[in-house]
């Protein structure tokens, strides 16, 4: 308890300029926000090699959420309670669905989205979720001269081979464009498997989108998140699918063929690749996500 | 790292280490009780304490001490004590269900706090700086069209969600939702 001699020191900033200032002066400084994901790492209590500890919750304008035309911005530290309640009435069917499933109410009320992306934690639901919908996040990162902002899109953050902690940068703000759900052509599809507090090892999350384009085209878009590894994400810019090719059950199996073989290929380079059985099962909810665009569609 | 903070209505002014989880320095504090488990965030739920500052139930494994000056922290085993549970005690009487003797003291201090939010309808977030932000977007929500079985589908997913976090198996959800329901009239009684 009275330990004094490994207690972290607390910075407590209330300007990002002042954030950016502390990435260029201290040596390896832990960025805290909820806290619902460094506290339960074994190793960060009492870990001698963490000296000073960045509180972000008090950083002015990271927890705003700003709505407009074209996109809605939200603050990194905005919980996901948060921001379950405040786009209840216009986020779109998969966010709302990423965002009410998960880890329990309690923990929801205490983790932040900019937390969420940052880690790869428990709520990669949420994350497979704003990398399907296109999301982009603005990250203040620390280069060894200066540092610098930028906005990229979540897709190339994740895409890193290995989703991990940010050292010596932030995530201020997650950019999600506005979207038309309106249009009835339209039709997303979300599915959990496996938990992923309990084990995200067996785990990934599937999010799937079509829209009819024409008189027989399917755009149709979908991401897989494999908690530990990374995502994959289909586009079809070339218009693979057509309404004829997916009403038949052998042609979806030989969609879905396809799929796992473009699953292998992205993942061949990673040091880590989903396992077999989970592959399988990502195949299985891909032809389940078929066959509901065939069940609409029909 | 001076912290002071109020635990069971009592002043703790003590030096601690920053970073340290509360429920170490509950078990510290509290030596003869070994009810703060630690199961380095595997979410059990074991440790959960209510924060009246903002009226939220906190895990205490979660919670470093750094973020508690100033805080308001009851323990469950404190409030099971006292006279303001006896009501959520009744109501277990009354639907003739009884939680383990594990989880007893959290799983009634859950109890009590969602019959609050239930009751005041008015969910409170961690950060009020822009609440005139807040209430225009519950006005929002308000006006969208919701059909009574959402409403009440709605409630049922934040109560099952809130006691998804104790991983105790000696409750089944209707269990869960029955005992709310014989809080909720023994509060308003």
């Amino acid at each position: 308890m009275f330990n004094g001699a490994f207690s972290p020191i607390i910075q407590t900033p209330h300007l990002i300029t002042k954030v950016d200032k502390l990435f260029e002066q201290l040596n390896n400084p832990l960025i805290f926000a909820g806290g619902t994901h460094i506290m339960r790492c074994v190793m960060d209590y009492p870990n001698v090699l963490i000296p000073e500890i960045i509180d972000i919750k008090n950083v002015s304008g990271l927890d705003k959420f700003v709505q407009t035309e074209k996109y809605i911005e939200i603050g990194a530290v905005n919980t996901i309670q948060r921001v379950k309640e405040l786009g209840d009435s216009f986020f779109p069917s998969v966010l709302k669905a990423s965002l009410s499933q998960g880890a329990p109410e309690i923990v929801k009320r205490k983790a932040t989205i900019g937390g969420a992306i940052a880690v790869n934690g428990v709520y990669y639901n949420l994350v497979a979720a704003l990398v399907h919908l296109g999301a982009m996040i603005e990250v203040h990162y620390y280069t060894g001269k200066e540092t610098v902002q930028r906005t990229i899109p979540l897709s190339t953050f994740y895409d890193s081979k290995a989703p991990r902690l940010l050292m010596k940068g932030l995530i201020t703000k997650v950019i999600l464009p506005q979207q038309n759900e309106m249009n009835s052509n339209k039709y997303s599809y979300y599915r959990e498997v496996g938990s992923p507090v309990e084990d995200p090892s067996k785990s990934f999350v599937f999010v799937g989108s079509y829209e009819i384009e024409g008189i027989s085209n399917l755009a149709i878009d979908a991401t897989v998140l494999f908690s530990d590894i990374g995502f994959y994400k289909l586009s079809d810019k070339n218009q693979v699918f057509r309404i004829p090719q997916i009403s038949s059950f052998s042609e979806i199996k030989f969609l879905g063929e396809s799929y796992r073989r473009n699953i292998e290929e992205k993942f061949s380079t990673y040091k880590r690749k989903p396992d077999k059985l989970r592959v399988d099962k990502c195949i299985r909810v891909f032809e389940d996500f078929l066959l509901a665009v065939n069940e609409r569609l029909t | 790292m001076k912290v002071r903070f109020l635990l069971n209505n009592e002043e703790i002014d003590m030096n601690f280490n920053s970073n340290q989880p509360l429920n170490y320095t509950l078990m510290e504090l509290n030596s003869k009780s070994n009810r703060y488990l630690s199961c380095n965030g595997k979410d059990c739920g074991l440790c959960i304490v209510l924060d009246r500052k903002n009226d939220e139930i906190i895990q205490s494994c979660l919670t470093p001490m750094f973020r508690l000056q100033g805080a308001d922290i009851i323990t469950p085993d404190y409030f099971f004590s006292q006279k303001v549970a006896s009501y959520v005690k009744v109501a277990y009487k009354d639907v003739n269900m009884i939680p383990c003797d594990e989880c007893i003291q959290k799983r009634t201090l859950l109890f009590d706090w969602i019959a609050n939010v239930l009751e005041t309808k008015t969910v409170k977030v961690n950060n009020q700086k822009d609440s005139a932000f807040y209430q225009q977007m519950e006005k929002a929500n308000e006006t969208r069209p919701q059909s009574p079985r959402e409403k009440v589908q709605q409630y049922k997913d934040f109560i099952l969600s809130t006691h998804s976090l104790i991983k105790c198996n000696c409750m089944t959800p209707g269990d869960i939702l029955s005992i709310t329901e014989a809080v909720l009239q023994r509060r308003r009684h």
